[in-house]
């Protein structure tokens, strides 16, 4: 009663939504890269928002589920396919038992991910050549794949350039020309981007004091200002602390959109306030939630109606 | 925001829902203990909000679920108000019990690669470096990096080297040293510091670390070269 990995990928976790409370200890929170999109696929399966389920990267696994369930794909557009029929993104989906799921070519975005009704155990863990068991025994029973009529409205994760900042710490160490330049110049992601950071090509930066800084805390979106004047933005496996200046941190609200950048994507820091950071946040929050509500009750709705053939 | 001072302490924004109070600007003990006992402090009588405790060498951070913070009336302004209340609570320095770990070592060989260099760099003789470097008792500063790698100080300045230029692979229980510091890499990891010694002192247990901020490690040399 599982998934069965037919094929691993490259990058391929079970994720969480960040473990709390031990970062004393130098134990990093971790959890998914883009909260937005994974805890969409969450609403729309009817889990809990911040229920386990996986993070895939391309080239991606392939998955035969051994138990027809109801799943959701969220984020990148990696070509889904089950039993040679493409899958959209962002609706929830009734996979037969039997069911073999494949991502053929990336499209669009850096991260997918797959929720199942009930949630997946083994979280944080990298996806090997094994079995994932469900967390709760799917109920469902589907000889046919289902693709409910309705869909979720993902026009956060929109891939525009822009990504808004405010001022770290250290953000007066830079000099006047670098800190224009930081504000408003597209930057390039460099290859050098993972589960720890994104690093950016740029002109070097310059500043105006040379001063070592007292390793302290950093935080996922924290713009760190390398010793040979290169920058990089820490995301979800970031360290707890860290002895680079931080020039800037990326608001909560935009880590989602740039948690989705590929190497080469461009990037435009705006500089923008806490209020602003906390509006962009509540609002995003609220349409997550406006989802989970709508898909609840469709959800309910549907399965009413269906009773008898499922 | 920039930063804020009250009562002598710099308190900042780091990022939208983290907030870093800085208790001095210097390494030194006093300031740490100070961090350690705030930590207590907010550890045993938790604010709303606040999911994460960061404490550092000369800082405190409060990382915060941002829908509470967004909920109050002027967000993190207002987090900001109820931390200073809590600062102007009086406290007991350091209540912690402060465990002295003995560490041995085997100083150079084969996993403590860079003694040799380290004593080239500096002039200095490898019996001199050993004895100076297992002379003092060290405060564990700070846990960082990575889970359980406990920052320790102060070396003596004798000693001081820059950090490598590119990270290289460590093995679990490497003694590195750099600039002021030295410490001990708990497991497999990247790192950049001068590797001149080697134990098997236990560093975890179920993947929690043993050595806590405030702890004391007097290292006991195992062989002479």
């Amino acid at each position: 009663m599982s998934l069965i990995i037919h094929k691993v990928g490259i990058l391929d976790t079970i994720q969480h939504f960040g473990v709390k409370g031990l970062q004393s200890k130098g134990i990093r929170p971790g959890g998914v890269m883009d909260q937005f999109s994974a805890s969409i696929a969450n609403a729309l399966v009817g889990n809990k928002l911040n229920e386990d389920l996986l993070e895939i990267h391309f080239p991606a696994c392939e998955i035969i589920f051994t138990k027809s369930c109801l799943i959701s794909i969220v984020g990148a557009h990696f070509s889904a396919k089950l039993n040679e029929k493409y899958l959209p993104l962002n609706r929830p989906i009734l996979v037969p038992t039997n069911g073999k799921l494949q991502f053929v070519a990336p499209k669009s975005g850096r991260i997918v991910y797959l929720a199942i009704q009930g949630g997946l155990v083994g979280q944080g863990r990298l996806i090997k050549n094994s079995e994932i068991a469900f967390k709760k025994k799917p109920k469902l029973n589907s000889s046919s794949l289902h693709i409910f009529p309705w869909s979720a409205d993902v026009h956060w994760q929109k891939y525009s350039p822009e990504i808004h900042v405010i001022q770290g710490r250290e953000w007066e160490r830079l000099n006047e020309e670098s800190q224009r330049q930081f504000c408003c110049k597209p930057f390039k992601l460099s290859h050098h981007a993972d589960r720890m950071g994104y690093r950016l090509q740029h002109q070097p930066f310059h500043t105006r004091t040379k001063e070592e800084i007292i390793s302290s805390a950093v935080n996922f979106g924290t713009i760190q200002l390398l010793p040979n004047g290169q920058t990089i933005v820490l995301m979800a496996d970031h360290q707890t602390t860290g002895g680079y200046p931080r020039i800037a941190h990326v608001i909560s609200a935009d880590l989602p959109k740039l948690a989705q950048k590929s190497p080469g994507d461009e990037v435009i820091f705006h500089l923008t306030d806490q209020e602003t950071a906390e509006k962009e946040w509540v609002a995003q929050q609220k349409h997550i939630r406006q989802i989970q509500n709508i898909s609840q009750l469709k959800l309910n709705e549907f399965f009413q109606k269906n009773s008898n053939q499922l | 925001m920039n930063a804020e001072n009250f009562n002598g302490y710099d308190i900042y924004a780091l990022g939208d829902s983290a907030i870093t109070i800085e208790f001095g600007k210097n390494i030194n003990p006093e300031t740490n203990d100070l961090v350690i006992s705030r930590f207590n402090q907010f550890q045993e009588t938790p604010i709303k909000g606040v999911i994460d405790l960061i404490p550092s060498y000369h800082s405190l951070t409060l990382c915060y679920d941002l829908n509470v913070v967004a909920k109050q009336k002027s967000g993190l302004h207002s987090l900001i108000d109820q931390v200073k209340s809590r600062l102007e609570e009086p406290i007991k320095l350091h209540a912690h019990s402060s465990q002295l770990h003995e560490v041995p070592v085997v100083y150079g060989g084969k996993n403590g690669s860079d003694l040799l260099r380290v004593s080239q760099e500096k002039g200095i003789d490898l019996q001199e470096i050993i004895r100076l470097h297992a002379e003092p008792t060290y405060r564990v500063y700070m846990l960082g990096f990575i889970p359980g790698f406990a920052y320790l100080g102060e070396l003596h300045a004798k000693l001081t080297m820059p950090r490598k230029s590119t990270p290289q692979p460590m093995i679990p229980g490497s003694i590195g040293i750099a600039g002021l510091q030295t410490g001990i890499y708990p497991s497999f990891s990247p790192g950049g510091w001068n590797i001149i010694g080697h134990t098997d002192y236990p560093l975890l247990e179920n993947g929690m670390p043993i050595l806590q901020a405030g702890d004391r490690v007097k290292f006991i040399p195992l062989n002479q070269l």
